[in-house]
């Protein structure tokens, strides 16, 4: 027990935590979910929409779909050539000989599929009728947009919310954790009374009068603001392991020898004091994509075509006849949620001395 | 110990400058014209020139904000909160007084209910620890936990509310409030209220329980409830009476931190149920740039904030003398 946790043989503590970790049957569960999810983000243009995955057109091959992610990587010849987006019409129309490898489910995220766009294919339907079906598994919303195909697009953004803004909230709150825990006096006092005022200034006033300052709101600076606010709990927590760590013996003895403070902080007490911080880590994710999808819901996110899945909830306040527009997208917020709270706890258990000692 | 709570009361009182003066200074720095967007649209209202100029020196918008903080902390130790930036010039304290009302009937109700609740089923989850129900139980809870409560809020009100039509979808009162008996309008208030209601509790009720349950677990390890076992003592008496009670102090600090949701009325729920609560009030006070009761709003929440982190921190303090040891060793 003493021996994996001392310094000296670091790696066999993560490989420990690992280890320890995957007897959490439930925690595995969650983890495969959020890797399901990774691939459902990763994949989504080939899971749904109205673009080709694969096409030949005049003797090319061309990769349309890849449009989602970025609209310049849509190849440029198709807006030359008046496609205006409709490519199952389109290319065989002005190209006999092409052909091209189709979504799963031929529905676009951002727009209505019209009547014949794809061949014998009625339009998108509206209004109370447009419940799930085989064509739009998961229904239309209020002005006919697939929910699947939405959805499907909504992961991306989802999981880039939970990833970035902890990104940023990790680095400041190990930063300002990390200084304010080894220099401590006025320095610790100062930084900890900022955390404070962090803490208590309502969130919501926080990230309102930052996003109304941003000429044109993206889901960038959603990430960035959630990241920006999110950062209390993990400075706490490393400045409580920095106040602990730095007494050790080999900080002072890393100190005598003459080791600049720098390198002590990130190389010799940093590494040691991240463990209990990667907790607060994981659920912060959840608690940002939740965060993420809250500020959707009231219009405060990036202005439309945006597929956040709190967008998509909130559309479901104008006709509350829709049930699906509350249930899909309101179940994909829980159990990624879920998951990453029940990876938290998972993590909590293999990485606290105490618990581990209790499950020996 | 007096050395300790003077210490902390400054403290707290320095934070509160810092974050008041801050939320000042983002409140004023977001574009958008006060006296514009409240009476936009209403060209009867059209301000004329000096009109408008006097309304900008009441509210001190005339001035650069650093200096119109100290005006408004000025009032504010005066016990002046200002008057509310909308068409009727309200002062603050009607304007907040009459919305904490709805608000308390919300998070009071919810409070207490998951108190309620939640002390007989974190103990409950003890006594039966390891045994199946429990892990079923366990699990459930943690899934409650986890569950968003505005999806949990939009669900009800598709299911219960519309498809089933047991309670109202939104709104505080039915239509013919007033000419209801006293009775009356407490039963309409009460059926208005139990969809909110259980959307506030259900959360908390979770996380409650597993708050008892993990402070009892250690508790119950202890040589001094096995000599409670050991004297024949029933299972009751050992969990309530030797084990509980020793986990009653991180549970009180919890209540103490707990405050600012009385009264800081969520956002969210209160707009999807068309509560006409604390927490509409400040959506629509912010996208108002009602800068008097943004500010009142924000040093409510602030204080009650503060003072359940200066609650919390006396209370341990008197409880466990290590706290005060530590601080004058510094």
């Amino acid at each position: 027990m003493t021996s994996s946790t001392s310094p000296s043989v670091s790696r066999g503590f993560w490989e420990e935590t690992w280890k320890r970790f995957l007897r959490n049957k439930t925690a595995v569960v969650a983890l495969i979910f959020v890797g399901f999810l990774g691939l459902v983000a990763i994949f989504s243009p080939a899971i749904a929409g109205t673009k080709p995955i694969v096409c030949k057109y005049k003797g090319k091959l061309y990769f349309p779909a890849l449009g989602y992610f970025r609209e310049s990587w849509e190849n440029p010849i198709f807006v030359k050539d008046k496609f205006f987006k409709k490519y199952a019409r389109n290319l065989p129309r002005k190209d006999p000989e092409s052909w091209a490898i189709w979504p799963l489910s031929f529905n676009d995220p951002y727009r209505v599929v019209a009547e014949n766009e794809w061949p014998d294919r009625p339009a998108n339907p509206l209004g109370n009728e447009s419940g799930p079906s085989k064509q739009n598994w998961f229904g239309t919303d209020e002005t006919g947009i697939d929910v699947f195909a939405k959805m499907v697009h909504g992961t991306r953004i989802a999981l880039l919310v939970g990833f970035v803004s902890m990104g940023i909230a990790t680095t400041i709150g190990l930063i300002i954790g990390a200084i304010s825990g080894y220099f401590g006096g006025w320095v610790d006092m100062i930084l900890s009374r900022m955390t404070e005022v962090v803490l208590c200034v309502p969130t919501l006033v926080l990230i309102l009068a930052i996003f109304s300052l941003i000429r044109e709101p993206s889901i960038w600076h959603t990430m960035a603001i959630i990241g920006a606010t999110a950062w209390t709990g993990i400075s706490r927590l490393t400045r409580a392991e920095f106040l602990r760590i730095k007494q050790s013996d080999y900080v002072a003895a890393a100190r005598v020898s003459g080791i600049s403070t720098p390198r002590i902080i990130f190389r010799y007490i940093l590494p040691n004091a991240l463990a209990p911080v990667l907790v607060p880590i994981t659920f912060g994710i959840a608690a940002a994509i939740l965060t993420e999808s809250s500020l959707s819901f009231l219009g405060f996110g990036a202005p439309p075509p945006n597929p956040s899945w709190g967008t998509l909830l909130s559309s479901a306040q104008t006709n509350h006849q829709l049930w699906w527009l509350v249930v899909y997208p309101g179940l994909a917020v829980f159990l990624t949620v879920l998951s990453y709270n029940l990876i938290g706890e998972a993590l909590q258990q293999a990485t606290d001395p105490r618990l581990r000692e209790r499950g020996k | 110990m007096w050395a300790f709570v003077i210490r902390r009361l400054a403290v707290g009182l320095l934070t509160l400058f810092l974050i008041t003066f801050l939320v000042y200074g983002l409140i004023r720095a977001m574009p958008g014209d006060p006296i514009a967007l409240n009476d936009e649209g209403d060209p009867k209202r059209q301000i004329l020139l000096e009109d408008r100029k006097a309304l900008e020196r009441m509210y001190g918008l005339d001035k650069p904000w650093y200096i119109a903080y100290w005006t408004w902390a000025g009032n504010v130790l005066q016990g002046e909160l200002g008057d509310s930036i909308t068409a009727d010039k309200r002062p603050v304290k009607t304007v907040i007084g009459e919305r904490i009302g709805p608000t308390l009937v919300l998070s009071a109700s919810s409070l207490i209910l998951a108190y309620l609740i939640s002390v007989p089923l974190g103990l409950l989850s003890v006594a039966r620890s390891g045994k199946w129900d429990e892990r079923v139980g366990s699990l459930f809870l943690y899934v409650l936990y986890s569950f968003p409560s505005f999806v949990a809020a939009l669900m009800l009100q598709i299911f219960v509310a519309v498809k089933l039509g047991w309670f109202p979808l939104q709104y505080m009162r039915s239509d013919g409030y007033e000419k209801l008996s006293a009775w009356g309008q407490i039963v309409d208030l009460a059926w208005h209220a139990t969809l909110p209601v259980i959307v506030f509790t259900y959360g908390s009720l979770a996380y409650y329980s597993r708050f008892i349950r993990s402070n009892m677990e250690e508790v119950v390890r202890q040589d001094y409830i096995r000599t409670a076992r050991a004297k024949g003592l029933g299972e009751f008496a050992v969990i309530v009476k030797h084990a509980f009670r020793n986990t009653l102090i991180p549970f009180v600090t919890k209540i103490g931190l707990s405050l600012p949701e009385l009264l800081g009325g969520s956002v969210i729920i209160e707009r999807i149920f068309s509560w006409p609560g604390l927490g509409q009030l400040y959506l629509s006070a912010i996208s108002g740039r009602n800068y008097p009761v943004i500010m009142a709003q924000t040093l409510i929440f602030a204080v009650l904030t503060l003072a359940g982190q200066f609650l919390a921190d006396v209370l341990y303090a008197l409880v466990d003398p290590r706290v005060r040891i530590e601080d004058s060793g510094e």
